[in-house]
C-alpha cells in the first residue's frame, strides 16, 4: 500500500503521521492541518506504536504490518458507535487492528508449512505396557499402577 | 570363534560366571587378612565392642574400596589388548541402517532450558543430515514440566527449531498434563502411544549429546546381536566451566575409560542401564520392563525412582542381555556446576538407590544384578559405614584416655601384659589401602601415555599435575561428600522423602550465603571434632586432619569449586585439559556455537522465561500455543464462570497476581486466552505495563 496516496509528506525520520498530526480521510480530500494538543500527540504516539507493536509481535512481513497498523489507525480515527471518544484510545485502536486483520484473513493461528493444521505429535499408535504379572516383590504380589 | 558368536548368550553367561567369582575371591580374600591385620593393630583395652564394630567396618570399607582397584585392574588388561571378543560393537559390519529400521531419539524434559535442550536436538538432527540418517530417526522432546512458564517456552523453542531446521514431522512435542511415575512414566507413556511403530528407542538426557556416528553403530549392534536389550554408552563429561565441574570432566576422560572396560569385563551382558545415552528394544521393554509400584508408602516403597537399575534387571530377567559399549565414542553428557547441585542430584539417587534394598530378594532377578543393587546401595551406604568407621576410632581414642590399662587381663601373674604396637605393619596396611585407592588413577595415567594420548590432555606434565590436583580437591571434598551421603541415608531410612526437582545446569556459582547455610553444621562438626582430637590425642589428630580440614573448610571450597573464573583459570594454565577441549567434535563446536549466539532482537520487555506472559501477549506465541492447545471439549458453565473470574484476575492484577496453577488453567484453555489476550492489548499504558506492552 502506498502510504503517500492519501497526501501529505513524511516527516523526516520515517514517521507514519504527516506534519501537524492529521490522519487524512480515505477519500483523499486534504484536510487543513490543525495541530494536536501535547497530550493528543503523546496518546497518538502511544496508539501508533501499539498498533505497529502487534503487527510485529504477528511476524508479519515488515511492509504488511506497517500498512496494516496504518489502516488500523485510520480505521480508528474515523471511529464507529460505541466507541470511546478519543481517537487514540488504546481499547479503540487494537478494536479497529483487530477488524482489519478480520478483513485481511488475518486470523490468529499456525498452520503447518504444507498448510494443514499445526500439531506437535504424530498420531498415535498405542499398544499397551503394563507389569508383568508374574513379577513378585517381597510382601506381596504387585500391585499395577493406576 | 567368530566374534559375532561370542556375544551369544550361553558363552558370554560360562565366562562372565567365571570372571565375576574371581571377582569376589580377589575382593574376599584380601579383605578378610586386611580386616585381620586392623584386628591385630587396634588396641584391646577399649573394650570388645568397639573393637569388633571397627574391625567390621574396616573390612566392610577395604572390600569396597576393592571394587575400583579390581574394575580398573581389569579395565587396564582389557584396554592393553588388542582385541576384545566381547566387545559388542567391535566385528559388527560397517553397513548402512537397513530399510524398515526406525529408532526414536528421546528427550525427556523438566523445567529445563527449552532453548539448550532443542540446540541439542539440532546438534543431533543437523549431524543424522550430513550421514544420510535423517529417515531413520524421529526425534520426541517429552515434557512433564508442570510449570505454565515452562510450558510455553517449550512450545516456542520446538517451533522455532522446526522452522528453521525444516524438521516438521521429524521433530515432535509432547507435554503430558499429570507427570505420573516422573521420567520412567513419561518414558511408558511415549511407547503406549507410539512404541509400536519403531524398533529401538534411545533416551537423552536435557543435556546429553551422541553423534549421528555412535547412533549409527549403536543400531547396527542391536541389529547384529536380537538378543540384547539395552546398549548402554559410556558418556563422556563435556561443557564444564566451574572448577569442580572441570575436575569432574577431567577424572571422567582420564579415569572413566579404563573404569568402563572393567565393568565391561566384570558384567558383560549383565551391566545396568545409566538412565540416558543407552538404546533400548522397544518391544521387550514395552513387554517386560513396565515398573510396578512398591508396596509401602516412601520412601522406601511407592514409586521407583532409580528406574535405570530396575529396568536393566527386568530385562535381564526377560531373557535379554544389557550391555556396555565401552568402545564406543561420541556420547556426552554434562556434570553438575557445583558441589551443592551435585549433592542436591545425590539426594535424589539416594533415596532410589535405597529403594532397591526392597528388591534384592524379587524373584527371576539374576545374582549379579541382585549384587548391582547392593552395589547402588553401597555408594552411599559406604559413606555412612566411613562416618562410623572415623567416628568408632574417635571414641577409641577417647576411650584410651579414661579406661584405665589392665596389665594382668588373665588375673594375677609375675609376667604383665603389655600393649603392643606394630607400626610396621601399620604402614604396610595403610600402603595397601592408599594403594587401592590411588593405583587405580597411576594405571589410568600410564595407560594414556603409553597410547601416547597425553597431549590430548595438555601434555604428560600439565596431565600429571592435573591428576594430582584432582588427588588433593578429591580429598578435601571427600569427607564433605561423606557427610552428606550419611544424612541422606539416615534421614531415607528414617522415612523422609525428597522431592524430583529440576537439576540445575547453569553456571551462576554458589553464593556465600547459600553455601553458609547449606555447609554451616558441616564446618561446625569439622571444628569441633578436630579441637576435640587435637586436645585429647594429637597424634590421630594428624590423621584425622585431611577430614576435618574438609569439613572445616567446606563453605570456602564449595564457594570456591563452584566459581567458573577459577575453572577457566586453572584451564589457562593448562590444567584439567581434556581431549574435548583440545580437539572439539564437531558437535560441540556448532553446540557451543549455537548457545552463545546473541538472540534475535525482541520489541516486547519478556524474557523466555515469563512463558505465561509470552503467550498472552506475543500475537505469534498466542497463536502457536493457542493452535497446540486447540480441544473440542466444551466447558461446563461453572468452569466458565471460572475461567472468566481468572480473566478480570489477570486483567486487573497483571500476571503476578495469578498463581502458577491458574496460569496453566488459563493457559488450558484457548478460548479464555484470548479473551485475556485482547483485554490486555486494550489496556491503557500504564496497567498494559505490567504485561510487557510498553
Amino acid at each position: 500500500m502506498d502510504t503517500t496516496r492519501h497526501g501529505g509528506p513524511e516527516q523526516p525520520g520515517g514517521s507514519l503521521l504527516p506534519v501537524g498530526g492529521t490522519v487524512p480521510p480515505l477519500n483523499g480530500t486534504a484536510l487543513e492541518p490543525r495541530p494536536l494538543p501535547s497530550d493528543d500527540m503523546s496518546l497518538a504516539l502511544r496508539a501508533r506504536d501499539r498498533a505497529l507493536l502487534y503487527t510485529r509481535g504477528m511476524g508479519l512481513e515488515p511492509l504488511s504490518g506497517v500498512e496494516l497498523a496504518l489502516e488500523s489507525l485510520r480505521r480508528a480515527a474515523g471511529g464507529t458507535k460505541g466507541d470511546s471518544p478519543c481517537p487514540w484510545d488504546a481499547a479503540r485502536v487494537m478494536r479497529a487492528l483487530w477488524a482489519v486483520l478480520e478483513d485481511h484473513g488475518l486470523r490468529p493461528g499456525v498452520d503447518a508449512p504444507d498448510g494443514g493444521p499445526l500439531v506437535s505429535s504424530p498420531p498415535l499408535q498405542r499398544s499397551p505396557m503394563v507389569p508383568s504379572p508374574d513379577t513378585w516383590f517381597p510382601r506381596g504380589r504387585i500391585r499395577r499402577s493406576s | 570363534m567368530a566374534h559375532h558368536d561370542m556375544i551369544r548368550q550361553s558363552i558370554w553367561e560360562k565366562a562372565g560366571g567365571r570372571r565375576r567369582l574371581r571377582l569376589l575371591l580377589l575382593i574376599a580374600i584380601p579383605s578378610l587378612l586386611a580386616a585381620h591385620a586392623m584386628s591385630s593393630l587396634l588396641p584391646a583395652r577399649t573394650g570388645l565392642f568397639l573393637h569388633g564394630i571397627s574391625t567390621a567396618l574396616f573390612g566392610l570399607l577395604f572390600s569396597w574400596i576393592s571394587v575400583g582397584f579390581w574394575s580398573s585392574a581389569a579395565g587396564l588388561m582389557v584396554m592393553l589388548r588388542r582385541c576384545d571378543r566381547f566387545a559388542v560393537t567391535l566385528g559388527v559390519p560397517d553397513a548402512p541402517i537397513p530399510d524398515g529400521v526406525r529408532t526414536a531419539l528421546l528427550f525427556p524434559v523438566y523445567h529445563e532450558d527449552a532453548r539448550a535442550v532443542c540446540e541439542g536436538i539440532r546438534v543431533v538432527l543437523q549431524s543424522l543430515r550430513e550421514k544420510g540418517m535423517e529417515n531413520f530417526f524421529d526425534i520426541f522432546i517429552l515434557s512433564d514440566s508442570t510449570s505454565p512458564d515452562a510450558w510455553v517456552a517449550e512450545e516456542e523453542a520446538w517451533y522455532a527449531l522446526c522452522l528453521d531446521e525444516g524438521c516438521f514431522g521429524r521433530v515432535f512435542y509432547r507435554r503430558r498434563r499429570s507427570n505420573l511415575k516422573r521420567k520412567s512414566g513419561n518414558i511408558a507413556d511415549f511407547c503406549r502411544r507410539w512404541g509400536a511403530k519403531y524398533r529401538y528407542m534411545t533416551v537423552f538426557d536435557a543435556d546429553s549429546l551422541m553423534s549421528a556416528e555412535t547412533l549409527r553403530r549403536m543400531v547396527l549392534a542391536m541389529e547384529a546381536h536380537p538378543k540384547i536389550g539395552i546398549l548402554q554408552s559410556p558418556p563422556k563429561t563435556v561443557n564444564s566451566r566451574s572448577l569442580i565441574a572441570r575436575v569432574q570432566q577431567f577424572a571422567n576422560h582420564l579415569y572413566g575409560p579404563i573404569f568402563a572396560a572393567g565393568l565391561h569385563y566384570w558384567q558383560l551382558g549383565d551391566a545396568q542401564y545409566w538412565g540416558h545415552n543407552a538404546i533400548i528394544r522397544v518391544k521387550p521393554f514395552m513387554r517386560f520392563c513396565q515398573l510396578p509400584r512398591l508396596p509401602g508408602s516412601a520412601p522406601l516403597g511407592g514409586e521407583i525412582l532409580s528406574h535405570d537399575f530396575v529396568e536393566s534387571a527386568l530385562m535381564r530377567r526377560a531373557g535379554y542381555g544389557v550391555w556396555l559399549a565401552y568402545e564406543l565414542d561420541g556420547s556426552y553428557e554434562e556434570s553438575p556446576p557445583s558441589l551443592m547441585d551435585e549433592l542436591v542430584r545425590d539426594r535424589r539417587w539416594c533415596q532410589g538407590n535405597l529403594q532397591h534394598s526392597r528388591l534384592i530378594f524379587t524373584r527371576g532377578f539374576f545374582p549379579t544384578h541382585r549384587a548391582l543393587f547392593i552395589n547402588g546401595i553401597m555408594s552411599y551406604g559406604s559413606a555412612l559405614l566411613w562416618f562410623f568407621f572415623l567416628l568408632s576410632s574417635s571414641a577409641q581414642v577417647m576411650a584410651e584416655l579414661f579406661v584405665v590399662p589392665d596389665y594382668f587381663p588373665t588375673g594375677p601373674s609375675l609376667f604383665p601384659d603389655w600393649p603392643r604396637y606394630f607400626p610396621s605393619q601399620a604402614l604396610a596396611l595403610l600402603g595397601g589401602t592408599a594403594s587401592l585407592l590411588f593405583l587405580p588413577k597411576v594405571l589410568a595415567l600410564i595407560l594414556v601415555m603409553s597410547k601416547g594420548g597425553s597431549r590430548a590432555f595438555g601434555g604428560a606434565l600439565p596431565m600429571v599435575l592435573s591428576a594430582l590436583g584432582e588427588v588433593v580437591i578429591s580429598t578435601f571434598l571427600a569427607p564433605v561428600r561423606m557427610l552428606f551421603h550419611s544424612v541422606f541415608v539416615i534421614s531415607t531410612l528414617l522415612g523422609r522423602t525428597v522431592g524430583w526437582n529440576a537439576q540445575n545446569r547453569g553456571d551462576q556459582g554458589s553464593s556465600w550465603r547459600d553455601a553458609l547455610r547449606f555447609h554451616w553444621w558441616g564446618t561446625l562438626l569439622g571444628l569441633v571434632w578436630g579441637f576435640v582430637m587435637y586436645r585429647l590425642n594429637p597424634g590421630f589428630f594428624l590423621w584425622l586432619s585431611p577430614i576435618v580440614a574438609g569439613l572445616a573448610f567446606s563453605i570456602p571450597l564449595s564457594v570456591w569449586t563452584s566459581r567458573v573464573s577459577l575453572g577457566e583459570g586453572a584451564r589457562a594454565l593448562g590444567l584439567f585439559i581434556t581431549p574435548v577441549d583440545s580437539h572439539p567434535p564437531l558437535a560441540l563446536q556448532r553446540l557451543h556455537a549455537r548457545l552463545t549466539a546473541p538472540q534475535p532482537y525482541c520489541p516486547f520487555a519478556l524474557s523466555w522465561k515469563q512463558g505465561f506472559a509470552r503467550a498472552v501477549v506475543i500475537p505469534r506465541v498466542f497463536a502457536l500455543h493457542s493452535t497446540l492447545t486447540a480441544t473440542r471439549r466444551r466447558n461446563s458453565p461453572g468452569k466458565e464462570e471460572r475461567l472468566a473470574a481468572l480473566v478480570d484476575k489477570a486483567v486487573r492484577g497483571g500476571p503476578d497476581a495469578l498463581s502458577p496453577a491458574e496460569k496453566t488453567t488459563l493457559l488450558s484453555d484457548p478460548p479464555s486466552l484470548g479473551r485475556l489476550h485482547r483485554r490486555v492489548w486494550e489496556l491503557p499504558p500504564d496497567r498494559a505495563a505490567a504485561w510487557g506492552i510498553r
